[in-house]
């Protein structure tokens, strides 16, 4: 495995998940800090040797500023950035960008919402909102819902292989405790829920919750100096489609597939060495679409790879085993990549992936941009 | 509908013209509305006249309204509708059972009164 081309790579060093559901004593800025605290005593460093701090803001929020939570934190990194929109992905890659420029050496990702609490519905779509609104194009759920109409068009998927994603999320779910959902859902129970946006139903949806996450990133180096083995970043790639509807195929998102060839070619790996995958799961399409555009199987042939039961505990390709957005919580996958790390410290217990060494984590910002990055508990090559 | 430049859009479908901004320099017919062609970045564009027709890329019916505004009309279809003259928009499919509509299925443009002088650009099915 190879370090990153940029200098000699990062890994993560500790991460910090808050309690997930319903906060209703602190706003999204406080629940940050509390997963800072979080991270921070997994580290066994003093908040003072954070020297680099990359906020997150809410959705539709004022919240998540480096200026307010460094504040709050009582901190005053070299470096501070806020990025509007993390997916933890963007959040991860700055960081390793400014370890790899030698800008700070201990860099700290935060992301706190309480989105559930103060009421955030989530209502806009995607892309310019303000023109698609008064024909109720509202929420992720349209978009998604023509997405996976639309491959239902080129390729025949069913319903019942797209409900295999939100139960076997389910199923992962029901060992993880972080979890908020951990009622049995079987594929019965699927298409018996009715649908939302048709033909999504409750279950390809996930719920808003409140909930904070962090990362503290170091040098690959420095890495061996924290308690926890060191979980290495070996690939990062992004890629954005800013035109939106002016690009075709704009709810397919053909350009995910750039993505998943640069950070396998950074890496150095291809799909068949991913041990474990996160897919960022707003909805169960973003599953659906990622394994096909990171390779594990064929374009159009995620119907049949999700009906073997591939993703389901014990499966061939263990996906998003934190039980996902759908299952887990809300938190833009911030959670997704917390799994990952402690997946590849073998420290999951009932839903541990014996013997994972390599995970993915993609995401995406809406349709307008995408981020993946592998991880291995293996350190880089000298 | 506030927007000054969006808003010719919504007022020339009030007298039944579905248009949209040409760049006088490269030609590039640009949705949404700006005042520079993302194309070749040249600032203006002339608001223009277009066929009506187009087709459904995809849609999505919603059981459910996200908002209050939408509850009289659930169930109703979101579609993203390409036109052959080549902006791609989010509409409506009306004039037709949800369960008939289709993705390919050639649709053209109904002006749907919207707002004190605008109009909405819905779709129904092409005879």
């Amino acid at each position: 495995l190879s370090a990153s081309p940029l200098g000699r790579g990062v890994a993560i060093v500790a991460v910090g998940t808050t309690h997930q559901g319903r906060i209703l004593d602190r706003g999204s800025n406080e629940i940050a800090v509390d997963a800072l605290s979080l991270a921070l005593s997994e580290a066994g460093i003093a908040k003072g040797q954070i020297d680099g701090l990359i906020t997150c803001k809410p959705f539709d929020s004022n919240a998540g500023v480096d200026t307010q939570i460094g504040r709050l934190a009582g901190i005053n990194p070299k470096y501070s950035a806020t990025l509007d929109y993390g997916t933890c992905n963007f959040s991860l890659h700055l960081a390793a960008m400014v370890i790899d420029a030698g800008l700070a050496t201990t860099v700290a990702c935060l992301y706190g919402t309480n989105q559930k609490t103060s009421g955030n519905r989530f209502l806009a779509g995607p892309g310019v909102t303000d023109l698609s609104a008064p024909y109720g194009f509202q929420h992720v759920a349209g978009s998604a819902a023509m997405a996976f109409r639309r491959h239902q068009y080129l390729y025949g998927t069913t319903e019942a292989q797209l409900g295999e994603i939100a139960v076997s999320s389910r199923q992962w779910a029901r060992n993880n405790p972080l979890a908020i959902f951990h009622d049995e859902l079987t594929i019965q129970d699927y298409l018996a829920s009715p649908y939302i946006v048709r033909p999504l139903r409750r279950p390809d949806l996930c719920m808003i919750s409140d909930g904070g996450a962090a990362l503290i990133v170091t040098s690959a180096e420095r890495s061996r100096d924290f308690p926890k083995r060191p979980v290495y970043l070996i690939g990062y790639a992004q890629r954005s489609s800013l035109r939106q509807y002016e690009n075709p195929d704009y709810f397919d998102r053909p350009w995910l597939r750039d993505v998943a060839r640069d950070v396998y070619a950074m890496a150095e790996l291809t799909p068949g060495d991913i041990d474990i995958a996160y897919i960022q799961d707003p909805t169960s399409v973003w599953v659906l679409q990622m394994l096909e555009a990171y390779g594990f199987c064929g374009q159009g042939e995620a119907g049949p790879f999700l009906q073997s039961g591939a993703i389901r505990p014990g499966g061939s390709l263990p996906v998003n085993t934190n039980g996902g957005q759908l299952s887990e919580a809300y938190m833009w996958g911030w959670l997704h990549l917390c799994e990952a790390v402690r997946q590849l410290r073998g420290e999951c217990e009932a839903r541990q992936v014996e013997g994972a060494k390599v995970a993915l984590y993609c995401s995406t910002k809406g349709f307008e941009k995408g981020a993946a990055s592998i991880l291995s508990n293996l350190p880089p090559a000298p | 509908m506030d927007d000054p430049v969006a808003s010719h859009f919504f007022r020339a479908a009030a007298r039944g013209s579905l248009e949209f901004q040409l760049c006088s320099k490269c030609g590039y017919l640009r949705w949404p509305p700006a005042l520079q062609c993302p194309q070749c970045l040249t600032f203006g564009g002339d608001w223009t006249p277009v066929p009506h027709d187009g087709a459904v890329w995809s849609f999505a019916v919603y059981d459910r309204a996200f908002n209050e505004a939408f509850q009289q009309d659930v169930p109703y279809v979101v579609a993203l509708v390409e036109l052959s003259a080549g902006p791609r928009l989010i509409s409506n499919v009306v004039e037709i059972p949800p369960e008939d509509v289709s993705i390919g299925m050639r649709v053209t443009a109904v002006f749907v009164p919207f707002a004190a002088d605008g109009a909405l650009v819905k779709f129904k099915p092409a005879t």
